[in-house]
């Protein structure tokens, strides 16, 4: 099966489900979206690893579940949806998670990572945003990572979070002011 | 989005080398594996049933040999032949049973035995003196009655 001309995402996944799940059409969907699904386990995991085996999860969730997919929300929501789940599930099974009001990083685990590790490129003003995001709870960390670094527009993220839009913008509103905080701090 | 420089969209993480490149090959590696392998949720049934079964079959053979093992304690040796007749016979009076039903529990030997050894015989054959003697006794008794 060929894609000659260029096909919404709707209309990519509907002939993919409508033609049993060729895995030509699989992979198309998979270079669509396997470095966002990446970047925004990445950023919620922050260890590549993690991340790795998480994104992994996603495509086979998707797979799994094609049949579920409603077509009545764009994909890519529900794609991230699974993500954004997937990477909660994760998280709770390796037990540094509890509840959205804790920090994550309650231990240190993941800034000792960040700093000493090899999870980062060595970019000073990267590496200070991290710090800076890790000191923010759960919440209001998922809600800046979305809004910043993938641009969705907070009922896209109300759709994956399954949060109201409402408390989103609060969640960024005070996330923006403790960053800018931590930075001027440091 | 405004209020934070744009100089820190670079989210400054590492990755592997060609590592999207890779990516769709792990995945569709994964679920062919998936699809080939029996179902899970099966193959854990049937790994459980075969542990229960094995337990099962375990726990019964431990039971056996110690039941056929394990000394005879004082409280197993007790039984109704052991039983003193008077504390039968208490027994008997305190549980209301039938006559039936108490025949039912106690063996008939030892209800032979415990009458044979604790009822002395008793003959309902009198002779003449013997009623001569009845008679008196009872006359004797009308007459105090009277008196």
């Amino acid at each position: 099966m060929q894609i000659n001309q260029p096909i919404s995402d709707q209309e990519l996944f509907k002939r993919f489900v409508d033609e049993g799940k060729p895995e030509n059409l699989f992979r198309i969907i998979m270079d669509r979206f396997k470095q966002k699904v990446y970047w925004q386990v990445r950023r919620i995991l922050l260890l590549h690893d993690d991340a790795d085996e998480v994104s992994q999860i996603v495509f086979i969730k998707l797979w799994q579940n094609a049949e579920s997919f409603k077509f009545n929300s764009a994909l890519s929501s529900f794609i991230f949806r699974i993500a954004y789940n997937e990477s909660i599930t994760y998280l709770k099974h390796k037990n540094r998670f509890r509840s959205f009001d804790e920090l994550l990083d309650s231990d240190g685990h993941y800034s000792k990572s960040i700093t000493q590790g090899s999870e980062m490129d060595g970019n000073e003003i990267a590496l200070k945003l991290q710090n800076a995001l890790l000191k923010l709870p759960e919440k209001q960390r998922l809600v800046f990572n979305y809004r910043y670094y993938d641009d969705l527009p907070y009922k896209e993220i109300s759709d994956i979070t399954g949060t109201s839009e409402g408390a989103l913008k609060a969640n960024y509103h005070h996330a923006v002011e403790k960053i800018k905080l931590f930075l001027e701090l440091n | 989005m405004e209020e934070l420089d744009k100089k820190y969209q670079d989210n400054g993480f590492k990755v592997p080398e060609h590592y999207f490149e890779d990516f769709d090959h792990k995945v569709l590696e994964r679920l062919r594996e998936m699809q080939e392998k029996p179902k899970p949720g099966l193959r854990v049934w049937k790994k459980q049933a075969w542990l229960v079964a094995a337990s099962m079959a375990l726990i019964s053979a431990i039971a056996y040999i110690a039941y056929q093992t394990a000394p005879v304690t004082n409280q197993e040796q007790l039984s109704f032949d052991n039983l003193d007749p008077e504390e039968l016979i208490a027994y008997e009076n305190e549980i209301e049973l039938s006559e039936d039903e108490f025949e039912d529990i106690i063996p008939a030997y030892t209800i032979d035995s415990l009458y044979n050894a604790e009822i002395l015989p008793v003959s309902y054959e009198f002779n003449e003196q013997d009623l001569q003697d009845i008679e008196e006794e009872y006359s004797a008794l009308d007459e105090e009655i009277e008196i």
